[in-house]
């Protein structure tokens, strides 16, 4: 029967340390970096091309600027795609450090009060557009609400402290797609100077082209 | 016309070392960050301004001269918490400190990258003259010259 309890206890503390993984913003978006997104180490690096002469020559492009601008173009519209996609990834997460804060600045002024031993008088957001007076006694536990439909009560520092933790791993991961978006917009940097040095080369070829027709007439 | 003629004609000479094509890369990333930065200053500085707004109107109330004990309701969070006339301005107070510090921050950052900026658009500029825009649209694009067929 204790084993039993015991059992059942450590699978409650799983599932807390899951939910608290999971501690959802107001849209119940995880916080952590979605998986399959791709980590910055993944991002395939764009060559640049120094020497263009050289570089269309190679066998792989045979001197058809054609093909080879099709090939960076397509290189550049998904370098695209990931640099929008980490941008939404960083908008989610400013909201959601957006929303922690607002938890934190409540919290410290539940703390503050308590701590007076005074009550607060409260308007609270019933519905849109729609507030209520409350009268809140000094609290000792605040519940945080994990996603997947579940509220935990918490003591009140054990809650800012998850709070606060969240708020760094939050940040963390802010930074992380900071850096994969510098480096998204690196590559596509290298890719627009190297397109527009390719089509530059092209037309100075066909120029050279047309004088030598003119030139044999 | 007569500038697209001119950069074919220059185009032979523009050659981008790797030590250049880095100096272009650090001047676009550079340019998404300071946008960014802007936007949040701005946001910070209209707060501020509300701040003061609230403080003086606090000063001016008439309906608080009246009633010097009446609570006054203040957002904290999601929600409004009611205050003591005290309580708020010094609530009030503490915000704007806070907002002030991270003004002068966000500030600070700007300056540093406008100045490393204006290092790499000097030094690209000399490079390439005519043969690059690093204006202010966000774009950093080689002007290709216009091929007539």
């Amino acid at each position: 029967m204790k084993a039993e309890q015991e059992s059942k206890n450590l699978n409650m503390s799983e599932l807390k340390d899951k939910l608290e993984e999971s501690l959802a913003s107001g849209d119940g978006q995880p916080n952590s970096i979605k998986k399959g997104q791709l980590t910055n180490t993944q991002i395939p690096a764009v060559e640049f091309v120094e020497d263009v002469d050289a570089f269309m020559s190679r066998p792989e492009n045979g001197s058809e600027a054609q093909i080879v601008l099709k090939r960076m173009e397509e290189t550049y519209s998904r370098m695209k795609i990931i640099e929008a996609n980490n941008v939404g990834t960083k908008r989610r997460l400013k909201t959601q450090i957006q929303e922690l804060d607002k938890s934190l600045e409540m919290l410290e002024v539940l703390k503050q009060r308590k701590s007076e031993n005074k009550e607060i008088t409260n308007h609270f957001r019933l519905a849109d557009h729609v507030y209520i007076k409350a009268r809140i006694p000094p609290v000792e536990k605040i519940g945080l609400w994990l996603g997947a439909k579940v509220m935990l009560e918490y003591d009140m520092d054990e809650g800012e402290e998850l709070l606060v933790s969240k708020k760094a791993k939050a940040e963390s991961n802010l930074k992380a797609t900071q850096d994969i978006i510098d480096n998204v917009r690196e590559q596509i940097t290298v890719t627009e100077v190297n397109m527009a040095r390719i089509y530059n080369w092209d037309v100075k070829r066909r120029q050279a082209e047309k004088e030598k027709g003119k030139g044999g007439s | 016309m007569s500038s697209s003629i001119k950069s074919e004609s220059s185009d032979s000479d523009v050659h981008i070392s790797h030590e250049n094509q880095k100096k272009i890369n650090r001047f676009a990333i550079m340019n998404g960050w300071i946008e960014e930065i802007q936007d949040s200053l701005a946001t910070k500085q209209t707060l501020l301004t509300h701040l003061e707004d609230a403080e003086n109107d606090l000063l001016l109330s008439d309906v608080l001269m009246e009633n010097p004990d009446m609570q006054i309701p203040v957002l904290v969070g999601e929600s409004f918490v009611s205050f003591t006339n005290d309580e708020v301005q010094e609530h009030i107070e503490g915000l704007k400190k806070r907002t002030r510090l991270e003004i002068e921050n966000l500030e600070s950052r700007v300056k540093d990258i406008k100045c490393e900026m204006d290092v790499l658009k000097t030094a690209l500029y000399e490079q390439f003259g005519n043969n690059i825009n690093l204006e202010n649209d966000g774009s950093v694009v080689e002007r290709a010259p216009k091929f007539n067929a």
